[in-house]
């Protein structure tokens, strides 16, 4: 199953690069060259520790933050360096849900004003009969109801927060929607609540994903193909069914193995030892290097690329066989 | 297994907890029972709202003012400890019974040197200076830190998530506590680092004979570390027993429906069996009956009359009207 290769991406970051200045005044390479391909219609799951970059990423696609070098093409169109009413235009089609809908929503604006608001922005030709009839319809299509219109975020439980930051988002009919830790502040039996709905609204308007997410288990379960990122680099990218079986990466291994669904008997279970490196001072070579049971002086000195490694797959390591 | 490990440290007998909502009663917790042994790890399993921490923090006699002790009995090896008064408490907590909280940044004072702090918590108990700083080295280093003695040296800021947790659970150790009360110690930690974390937490456990009492909603930890299970919903235990036996054959419908709600990747294409609804509100909480009716998938009539009596044995108790007439549990896990 390689959709990608077939249609034209929604998506295309070619050799992105995207940079942070820390209080002593040193670059932090957040995003560091990466290329990606998300498809029309897909979820393509981002998953990696805290200070891997997938935030970061997911924030240049969207074009709030400014890329440092590389392009950015949304259907065909470049992002990067867009303003005016091109950005406008984007925006339409490109959406966020955050992860913390305690943070996100305004504490002060009922919550139907909120979801409101973009179709002020986008379609002030609406007229105010129109555009509380579309709220009270999309309200209904997440699940709340309509009588919740007049209530403060204050008066919403978690999981309700997450479904207004849903309908927000989702209210002017986008293409594509980056979902960045939609369901980590929520309990288990909310977070199921959540996926199922995201499926089911993604289902009915065709939409496509960027799901990212720490938690192997949700993106193995919600995503189409996977990308695991590490300190800025893509080290491995794969359907889902493939990289969650046959892991290639000795650190998608070892994150496989840590949320406890090694399927691979064959293979020796890694154990990641220690903690993801400052990313100011970036280790040499490979970036997983000092972590890595596998690690050998070229993994230290030379920096493995992202190369082809089966069918639809692709793997940044020196030790996984190239196809 | 010796015969000291059975003696229950610390064992809670129908506590039950009360605030006055609208001059009303509203119960936090109700008549929950829990007992854990010395080396043993205890899970309390629930959502948010379900009064795990309201249960811990009673067993801290860190309760909140305006809540009262409606009933029930904590023993710590065997003393009552509800009847204590604040100054008996003042040796009991972070001497007998420490905890770990779910966020180690808010937990720390951000103007303190981390190693001060781990030696607080000696010093106050009595520790003199030199052993106490002794000690937090000693233990710093045991909690997996690298270069203790630099570490120490260090404000709660300039630490990683994982290495503040370390530190949490260095000053929880500094008295070699009976009982250790752990909030959801890894919740805000990434995979790698909870995993760590989770694994020095067992290490310590079976190491100082500590009774651990560990609080999460997620069961897949719970799997990794815990002997007993304890599954709260609304303010009561509603099943219990072997961690093994319970995440085998959960029996009652609500702990079915914690693990059918787990996303994974054998899952992808069906939607998942979410629960409905959410925990209801401690002011709209029914007097009688099971809680779990509205988002209970099998419920009767007699759900909302009363709650169900236990059934089962000892490795293995429900809480549930669907065994009422078929006791089919009795010896069926000896």
């Amino acid at each position: 199953m390689n959709i990608c290769e077939s249609s034209r991406p929604l998506v295309e970051c070619i050799d992105v690069c995207g940079t942070y200045k820390n209080r002593e005044g040193s670059i932090i390479h957040a995003v560091n060259s990466v290329n990606l391909r998300i498809c029309r219609t897909e979820t393509f799951g981002l998953v990696g520790e805290s200070g891997s970059g997938k935030s970061t990423l997911g924030y240049m696609i969207l074009n709030l933050k400014k890329t440092d070098s590389g392009s950015i093409l949304f259907d065909g169109r470049p992002v990067t360096g867009c303003t005016g009413k091109q950005e406008k235009e984007l925006r339409r089609c490109m959406q966020i849900i955050f992860q913390d809908p305690y943070l996100s929503l305004d504490p002060k604006m009922h919550i139907g004003s909120q979801i409101q608001e973009s179709l002020d922005i986008f379609h002030p030709e609406m007229s105010r009969e129109q555009k509380k009839e579309t709220v009270d319809h999309m309200l209904n299509s997440v699940g709340l109801d309509i009588r919740l219109r007049h209530s403060l975020p204050s008066e919403l439980s978690g999981g309700q927060r997450q479904r207004v930051a849903i309908a927000q988002a989702l209210i002017i009919h986008p293409s594509f929607v980056v979902c960045d830790e939609p369901v980590s502040s929520l309990d288990v039996s909310i977070q199921a609540q959540i996926l199922n709905l995201l499926q089911k609204l993604k289902e009915e308007d065709g939409l496509t994903y960027l799901f990212i997410s720490h938690n192997l288990n949700v993106i193995a379960y919600t995503a189409d193909r996977i990308g695991v990122m590490y300190l800025g680099t893509i080290v491995e990218t794969g359907p889902s069914e493939d990289v969650s079986s046959h892991p290639l990466h000795p650190y998608t291994q070892g994150l496989f193995d840590l949320s406890g669904m090694v399927s691979d008997k064959n293979r020796k279970h890694v154990v990641i030892q220690g903690e993801i490196p400052d990313p100011a001072f970036p280790p040499s070579g490979c970036p997983f290097h000092t972590r890595c049971p596998f690690c050998t002086d070229r993994c230290i000195n030379e920096k493995p690329e992202l190369q082809t490694a089966g069918d639809g797959r692709m793997c940044a390591c020196h030790f996984v066989p190239k196809s | 297994m010796a015969a000291e490990y059975e003696t229950p440290v610390l064992e809670i007998q129908n506590l039950s907890l009360c605030f006055k909502i609208a001059g009303r009663r509203a119960y936090a917790i109700q008549n929950v029972s829990l007992s854990i042994s010395r080396g043993k790890t205890v899970a309390l399993v629930g959502e948010s709202g379900c009064g795990k921490t309201m249960t811990a923090l009673t067993c801290m006699g860190l309760e909140p003012p305006s809540s009262a002790v409606a009933c029930g009995t904590i023993l710590l090896n065997g003393k009552n400890i509800l009847s204590c008064t604040e100054k008996e408490w003042q040796e009991i907590r972070g001497k007998k019974i420490s905890m770990i909280f779910q966020e180690p940044m808010s937990a720390l004072n951000p103007l303190v040197k981390v190693g001060q702090q781990v030696m607080e918590s000696g010093i106050v108990h009595g520790m003199d200076k030199k052993m106490a700083e002794h000690r937090a080295l000693d233990l710093l280093d045991k909690t997996g830190l690298p270069s203790p003695k630099r570490l120490a040296d260090c404000y709660p800021h300039q630490l990683s998530g994982g290495q503040r947790q370390r530190i949490m659970i260095a000053s929880a150790l500094m008295n070699s506590p009976d009982v250790l009360i752990a909030d959801e110690p890894t919740t805000s930690l990434d995979v790698t680092i909870q995993t760590q974390i989770i694994d020095l937490l067992k290490d310590l456990n079976r190491t100082m004979h500590m009774a651990v009492l560990f609080i999460t909603h997620d069961l897949g930890i719970v799997k990794r570390i815990c002997d007993d299970i304890y599954i709260m919903y609304a303010g009561r235990i509603v099943e219990s027993g072997d961690t093994g036996l319970v995440n085998s054959h959960p029996e009652h419908l609500y702990t079915r429906a914690l693990i059918d709600s787990i996303p994974a990747a054998d899952k992808r294409g069906h939607p998942l069996k979410a629960i409905e609804g959410t925990v209801p509100m401690l002011g709209n909480r029914a007097d009688d009956g099971c809680e779990f009716y509205p988002r209970c998938p099998c419920r009767r009539d007699i759900c909302t009359l009363s709650f169900p009596e236990q059934y089962g044995f000892k490795d293995h108790a429900v809480w549930c009207h669907l065994y009422d007439d078929q006791n089919r549990h009795s010896g069926e896990h000896d």
